[in-house]
Formats: C-alpha cells, sequence, structure tokens
C-alpha cells in the first residue's frame, strides 16, 4: 500500500510554487534547491501538473512556474488522482474477469470502505488549507 | 496506494475458510478450486497464515486447512499486516528517514489519510465479509 513519490512531491510543488506567492514565477531550478528533489524528476512531474491545469509556465530570463488556479480552488484529492492514476486501494476488475463471490464481498465489505475512508480524510481539503496551516504553525514557533 | 496481489488472495482463501460449509477441513484442491487461486500460490500463502496461527493444518487424505479462530477474531488488519510488505502508504511516515518532517504541510495530510485506512482494516473482521459474501449468495440462489 503505497502513495508513490509522484503523488507526494506533486503536492510539495504546488505548495512551494504558492509560497512564492501568486504572482511570481520561480524556475525548477529554485524549486528543486528548496525541496531537494531532483530537477528531472521534478521536471516530469510539472508537466503532469501543467496539463492536469494546476501551474502555467512562462519562458524567458524572469521566467518559469505560477500557479493556473487559486490555491482555494486546487483540490488535494483532484491533485492527487491526476498524479497517481487513481486511488483506489485494489484495482477494479477487468471487464472480462469473472469476479469469484469471495472477491466481490471483500470488494464490498472492505475496499469500498477503504476508499470511502481516504475521500473523506482528504475530503475538501484545498491547497489553501494547507498553506495556511502552514502560516499558523510559523506564527506561534 | 495498493494492497498486493498477496494481500487480496490471502483475504479470499480466508474468507473461503470462513464460509466453509462442510466440517471437514478444506482442501488446498477445494480452496484453489472455489477461489480461482492456483494451488501453488495457496501453499505459499498458507505458510505464514499457520505460522501466525491464523489457520491450522492437518495432513492425510482428509486433511486440510480451516480457520484456527472464529472469523470475528480475524481482522483484515491482522491479515494484511502479515502478508503485506507494509501497512505504511508513505514512506516518510516510517520516521526519521526525512530531514524536512519538521517543515513539511502535507505530512499531516498523509497522517490522515492512513489513520482512516487503519481504523477501517482495524474494524472490519472476516466474520463481516462472510455476513456480506452469504447475503449475496442468498440473493443470486433465489
Amino acid at each position: 500500500m503505497k502513495i508513490s513519490t509522484k503523488g507526494r512531491y506533486g503536492v510539495r510543488f504546488l505548495i512551494d510554487v504558492a509560497e512564492q506567492g501568486l504572482d511570481t514565477h520561480t524556475t525548477l531550478a529554485e524549486i528543486s534547491k528548496r525541496q531537494d528533489i531532483s530537477s528531472a524528476y521534478l521536471g516530469q512531474i510539472a508537466v503532469s501538473l501543467k496539463r492536469a491545469g494546476y501551474i502555467r509556465s512562462i519562458k524567458g530570463s524572469n521566467g518559469g512556474f505560477i500557479l493556473a488556479k487559486l490555491p482555494s480552488e486546487i483540490q488535494l484529492h483532484e491533485v492527487l488522482s491526476s498524479l497517481e492514476g487513481d486511488l483506489t486501494i485494489v484495482d477494479p476488475p477487468l471487464p472480462t474477469e469473472e469476479e469469484t463471490g469471495y472477491r466481490k464481498a471483500i470488494r464490498v465489505g472492505l475496499y469500498q470502505k477503504i476508499d470511502d475512508a481516504i475521500a473523506q480524510a482528504l475530503g475538501a481539503l484545498t491547497l489553501e488549507k494547507l498553506l495556511s496551516k502552514k502560516n499558523l504553525q510559523s506564527l506561534f514557533n | 496506494m495498493k494492497i498486493s496481489t498477496r494481500g487480496q488472495y490471502s483475504l479470499e482463501a480466508l474468507l473461503c475458510l470462513a464460509t466453509a460449509t462442510s466440517e471437514k477441513p478444506y482442501s488446498i484442491h477445494t480452496i484453489a478450486e472455489k477461489t480461482h487461486i492456483s494451488e501453488g500460490y495457496l501453499e505459499q500463502l498458507f505458510i505464514p497464515l499457520k505460522k501466525a496461527g491464523i489457520v491450522t493444518g492437518s495432513r492425510g487424505v482428509q486433511g486440510g486447512y480451516r480457520l484456527a479462530k472464529d472469523p470475528k477474531e480475524i481482522t483484515a488488519y491482522q491479515v494484511l499486516d502479515l502478508m503485506e510488505t507494509t501497512l505504511r502508504s508513505i514512506p516518510c511516515l516510517n520516521g526519521g528517514e526525512c530531514s524536512k518532517s519538521e517543515i513539511c504541510e502535507s505530512r499531516a495530510v498523509w497522517e490522515d489519510v492512513e489513520t482512516s485506512i487503519e481504523s477501517v482494516i482495524h474494524s472490519v473482521t472476516l466474520a463481516d465479509l462472510a455476513s456480506i459474501y452469504r447475503s449475496a449468495q442468498g440473493e443470486s440462489a433465489t
């Protein structure tokens, strides 16, 4: 059972870009340095995030990445789903596959419950809420 | 975030035993037929399950496997904890290996996700799954 680095680094990517300010572009090299993640890997993640419409990139000497949406509009559940492929705890049965009664019962009684619990835990969590958590912490520390 | 085939098959084989309709233990052959899991794979699964006291096995012509405990006392957690390499969905919660843990904003989110997965797998028992199985069988029989 794992959430891949792609999902986790993707969230860190978005947090990092958001923290630089909503109208400041930041480069892959800068994010890589701050987050201590290789820029080659971040580059791949950036492609996915861009395709999913969370970030925009601008070329040129002042270029870099910027959020394409407001932090309040970026749902964590959606970000993870788009980076991980899906967030289900087991793969759905293939259409050609005959599911045994046992497997069906476990799907209903366990796997679906886990999927619901994950959806609930991520719930209405947005990038904005993650950012404000951090700001609150820095106020108190 | 996935439960491995090994974890899934273990649950299926155990559910098969939990819903056994005969007094006789089920042979590997019978379990394979009912679950569509190969005999070789099942034998591999039953070694750790037996060692952990979840099933008992007997030899001989009438031999086979049965649950060692009441299905109510076997949680999905016990099975998956035994059969999965890790129940942690994210390595950074295994402690210590991340230099950024103090300042990481997403860590709390992952912790919430893990806690919610764990609370489900702790609460679901083989008896719960067996009753879902039986009511589905009842429906398809009528």
